[in-house]
């Protein structure tokens, strides 16, 4: 519920307060709240019985007053002293001081050159990376060229191992027995028999031929196996 | 007692935590370094990751620092400050002690500041303040004060309910 009329009155917690004058004081009318002041508005005149009122004059001892005064005197001057300190204490630690100010510049200026000896290093060390990958690229080269060249080895002595199996086969292959010469070769197979018969003694001697007997030969017309003939 | 599980389980000691002096700037909020596992040249950065992170994170719990492994062929390490700003440290080839000297210089706060920054924590402590942390935990422990309401009810002129009047409900 609004009154058109400016209340003092809230509602806190259910219940009705008095927000300002305390002099005030809610009327219900007909279920209608308005407001009653107590106090005479400051625009009237006097009222008529107070026009020969004189109010009293308070009247404080002078000691008393003496003493009061000196008293706030010094409840104020503590007072000042206690905020005057406080207020500096703030201005001096405050972000926006001269002190404050001259430690975030010099703090900036400590990063630039930080950043700048950061840089610095970067680059020699960048400098040094760029020496070692170029001495493991040549490394890698060189190892390359070797193989390449122990291939190139390998390849030529395979080749040469060929050429010589050729030309010894070529060399056989001359003994070959033609098919013309095949008569031939059979009668001079049969005039000329070969006989693989042999037999060795104990010192080496070797015998050969099926027939052959020790007594055949003079002794020292023996044929002696490779290995005793050194001794 | 047994040994601590793990290689060089010193690293998880408070005693190795606490003596660092790893204390990263302000403006520092984020570190990322990267390294393979293998390979000479990133020795260094293994070595520093193994014994020097623990201590930067124990030093630093409001920075985020994390490892990228395997991804790049140089090591290198991203630092990123509070305006955004990053930073890149090249570490290829270094050694763990050149590594560590290098982010001390240039990241962390000088032990001249640290020492400061020790002594006005010391002095910022107002001996009259109470509270949590404070030699006092409330002003009615001061002989002078106003004792206790908890021990004893305070006069009728200081409680709410007499001062603004009674309840009518």
């Amino acid at each position: 519920m609004f009154s058109a009329v400016k209340s003092n009155v809230v509602n806190v917690g259910r219940v009705n307060r008095l927000w300002l004058p305390l002099n005030d004081v809610t009327v219900t009318l007909a279920g209608v709240q308005s407001v009653r002041r107590t106090r005479k508005p400051l625009w009237l005149p006097p009222a008529k019985s107070k026009m020969f009122k004189i109010p009293p004059r308070k009247y404080i001892p002078e000691e008393e007053s003496r003493e009061l005064l000196r008293l706030y005197n010094n409840y104020r001057t503590q007072m000042k002293m206690i905020r005057r300190h406080l207020k500096n204490e703030v201005q001096r630690t405050a972000a926006t001081s001269e002190l404050a100010l001259q430690q975030a510049a010099e703090e900036e200026a400590e990063h630039q050159a930080l950043m700048e000896y950061n840089l610095q290093e970067n680059l020699r060390v960048a400098a040094l990376r760029g020496k070692r990958v170029q001495k493991e690229f040549e490394a890698e080269m060189a190892r390359v060229e070797a193989t390449k060249k122990y291939q190139e080895e390998k390849a030529l002595l395979a080749e040469e191992e060929a050429m010589r199996i050729i030309t010894e086969t070529q060399e056989f292959a001359k003994s070959f027995i033609k098919r013309e010469d095949l008569e031939q070769a059979i009668e001079a197979a049969i005039a000329n028999p070969v006989d693989y018969n042999f037999a060795v003694d104990n010192e080496g001697h070797v015998f050969r031929g099926r027939l052959t007997k020790p007594q055949d030969t003079d002794e020292k017309d023996w044929e002696k196996l490779p290995a005793t003939a050194m001794q | 007692m047994p040994f601590m599980k793990g290689k060089a389980p010193i690293r998880r000691t408070i005693q190795y935590l606490e003596s660092s002096r790893l204390v990263l700037r302000d403006r520092v909020k984020i570190m990322m370094i990267n390294y393979n596992v293998h390979g000479d040249h990133h020795e260094g950065a293994r070595d520093f990751v193994f014994w020097h992170l623990p201590q930067l994170q124990y030093k630093n719990p409001q920075v985020q620092v994390t490892t990228l492994k395997n991804i790049t062929p140089t090591p290198f390490m991203r630092i990123f400050f509070e305006n955004g700003e990053d930073v890149l440290v090249d570490v290829d080839s270094k050694s763990r002690t050149e590594i560590f000297d290098h982010i001390k210089k240039v990241f962390c706060k000088s032990d001249t500041k640290l020492a400061e920054e020790k002594r006005e924590a010391q002095i910022l402590d107002n001996p009259g303040n109470f509270g949590w942390g404070c030699d006092r935990q409330c002003i009615c422990e001061v002989p002078g004060q106003v004792p206790c309401p908890g021990v004893i009810p305070l006069p009728k002129f200081m409680r709410g309910k007499y001062k603004y009047g009674q309840v009518d409900e």
